[in-house]
């Protein structure tokens, strides 16, 4: 028969292998946490390997933190990554072997690795973002998303605000404080919608709220945005806003989004893929009061311009009646002038016509008249040249000039003898001599016939 | 006149007495009477200018009083 052992002296045995063999020693684990029990001030964990196929379970065993700085480094991981070890997360930690006859076989965990979970967060965010780029209508081009929600137009004022928040946050305050105090005057109708912001369960509530607000609209209700907003927070918060399902419901949400999750690094997947992000519920404010002012000012631009332009109209109308007034004052003037200078042109043509009319008959008569002196002066010539000849003849039958030539004139008892008849011898005649006169007889007388 | 003419066929009709003169197409026994007319609707456009300017100044300045 072999040696009998009593169950304890086995336990025994085997704890002192193990602490042998494990003493001081530790190891950093790769593990899957299959269930997780929170205990007093222990957190029991069973932590498993699954086979490459996902389902079959190849290793188990189970753990728990209960030592004071595990237990911190464990509130620390969650602070630094935002996520609490929990069912179905993929984890590495710090354990040392741990064998207690009654309990068996556990792991104690020291600590967990914060960098590898953010590792592995990061992988799963890239991941997200792969997968929201092959659903249809989103398109991921040099790293910025182009959704259905990114190409709404936002409209040019906005009013009628849906806000999804947590009761509580901090954020929720700051906006609506930031929408009512601003300077314009500007006055704003917000409907909240809450949900957690943090926590499994975050993503999900908002995805939620979203689709109410959605229902709502179709409803009746009107909104022109809606706005997610979350106070300031760690980075680590953010976890909830790279979750798919609600990443891939803002990327399609009919109303254009606008996000202020407040945070100090990179945007969330619900940033790149809504329709306006903004870094703060109060920017988020500021960004809705500066696009109504942007509108406002396109029509205050507009009310100059208007303005302007009627004024300018009025003007030209005004100038171009004064344009006409002037045509026509100028142009009657003008017209007038024409025909006062027809009438004068008439009037000359008729003058000068008459005048010439007078003008060649008195020439006509002129001439006339100086014919008339012509011939009168010619007859007259005429006339006072014949008379001047036979004055001339006279004047050359008168004695005198005869005598002058030479000749004598017989003069008996007064009378002029001119015949040889009218004497006979004897008589006493006077003979006149151009220069004196004879005293004479007559001494002979001689008569000839025919003469 | 019995109807009131409006500023655009006052215009038109100014338009083309303004062409009739300016073409001397216009027999002198029409002049006055043409002229008498197109003074009539200087005056009428003028007053309708007048009153239209009133008018959208007054609006101007009531656009300039609202808030902002």
């Amino acid at each position: 028969m072999a040696e009998q052992l009593r169950l304890s002296q086995l336990c025994s045995i085997i704890n002192n292998a193990l602490v042998a063999a494990f003493r001081e020693k530790s190891y950093w684990v790769l593990a899957e946490i299959k269930e997780r029990n929170d205990k007093a001030n222990t957190i029991f964990f069973e932590l498993v390997e699954k086979a490459s196929n996902g389902t079959e379970i190849i290793a188990r065993i189970n753990g728990s933190v209960w030592r004071k700085e595990a237990l911190a480094a464990f509130r620390n991981f969650e602070d630094i990554t935002g996520k609490r070890p929990d069912r179905g997360m993929q984890v590495l930690i710090k354990v040392e072997i741990s064998y207690h006859q009654i309990y068996g076989l556990t792991l104690q965990l020291s600590d967990i690795d914060s960098q590898h979970m953010l590792g592995q967060l990061e992988l799963q965010r890239r991941n997200t973002i792969q997968l929201l780029a092959t659903k249809p209508g989103i398109k991921l081009i040099d790293g910025v998303f182009q959704t259905p929600n990114k190409i709404l137009k936002l409209n040019p004022v906005i009013q009628h605000i849906a806000f999804i928040t947590s009761a509580s946050a901090a954020g929720y305050q700051d906006f609506l404080h930031t929408l009512q105090k601003n300077m314009f005057g500007y006055t704003f109708n917000c409907t909240p919608y809450f949900s957690i912001l943090q926590g499994e369960k975050a993503a999900e509530q908002m995805k939620d709220q979203l689709l109410k607000i959605f229902e709502d609209t179709k409803s009746g209700k009107h909104f022109d945005a809606v706005v997610i907003i979350r106070g300031g927070g760690a980075q680590s918060d953010l976890l909830p806003f790279d979750e798919f399902n609600l990443a891939h419901t803002v990327a399609r949400f009919p109303i254009p989004v606008i996000t202020g999750v407040g945070h100090l690094r990179n945007e969330s997947i619900v940033d790149m893929v809504a329709n306006v992000f903004t870094i703060g519920p109060t920017h988020a404010a500021n960004f809705i009061i500066a696009q109504n002012r942007s509108f406002e000012e396109q029509v205050m631009g507009l009310r100059e311009l208007i303005t302007l332009r009627v004024t300018n109209l009025l003007t030209k109308q005004q100038r171009k009646i004064d344009h006409i007034g002037a045509i026509l004052t100028n142009g009657t003037i003008q017209l007038l002038h024409t025909y006062k200078n027809q009438l004068n042109r008439f009037f000359e043509k008729i003058a000068s016509n008459t005048k010439n009319n007078f003008t060649s008959e008195t020439q006509k008569l002129n001439e006339k008249q100086k014919n008339l002196s012509l011939f009168t002066d010619r007859i007259f010539d005429r006339n006072r040249h014949q008379l001047a000849i036979f004055t001339e003849r006279v004047k050359n039958l008168h004695p005198n000039n005869v005598l002058k030539r030479g000749y004598a004139m017989l003069i008996k008892k007064e009378q002029l003898i001119v015949s040889t008849t009218q004497i006979k011898v004897g008589d006493a005649i006077t003979i006149k001599l151009k220069d004196g006169a004879i005293e004479t007889t007559v001494a002979a007388v001689q008569h000839e016939e025919n003469k | 006149m019995s109807k009131e003419i409006s500023y655009t066929e006052a215009l038109n009709e100014l338009n083309e007495i303004s062409h009739a003169i300016d073409n001397e197409s216009i027999p002198l026994d029409e002049l006055a009477t043409k002229v008498k007319r197109a003074a009539e609707l200087i005056s009428i456009c003028k007053a309708k200018l007048r009153s239209t300017e009133d008018e959208v100044k007054k609006i101007i300045g009531e656009m300039g009083e609202e808030k902002k």
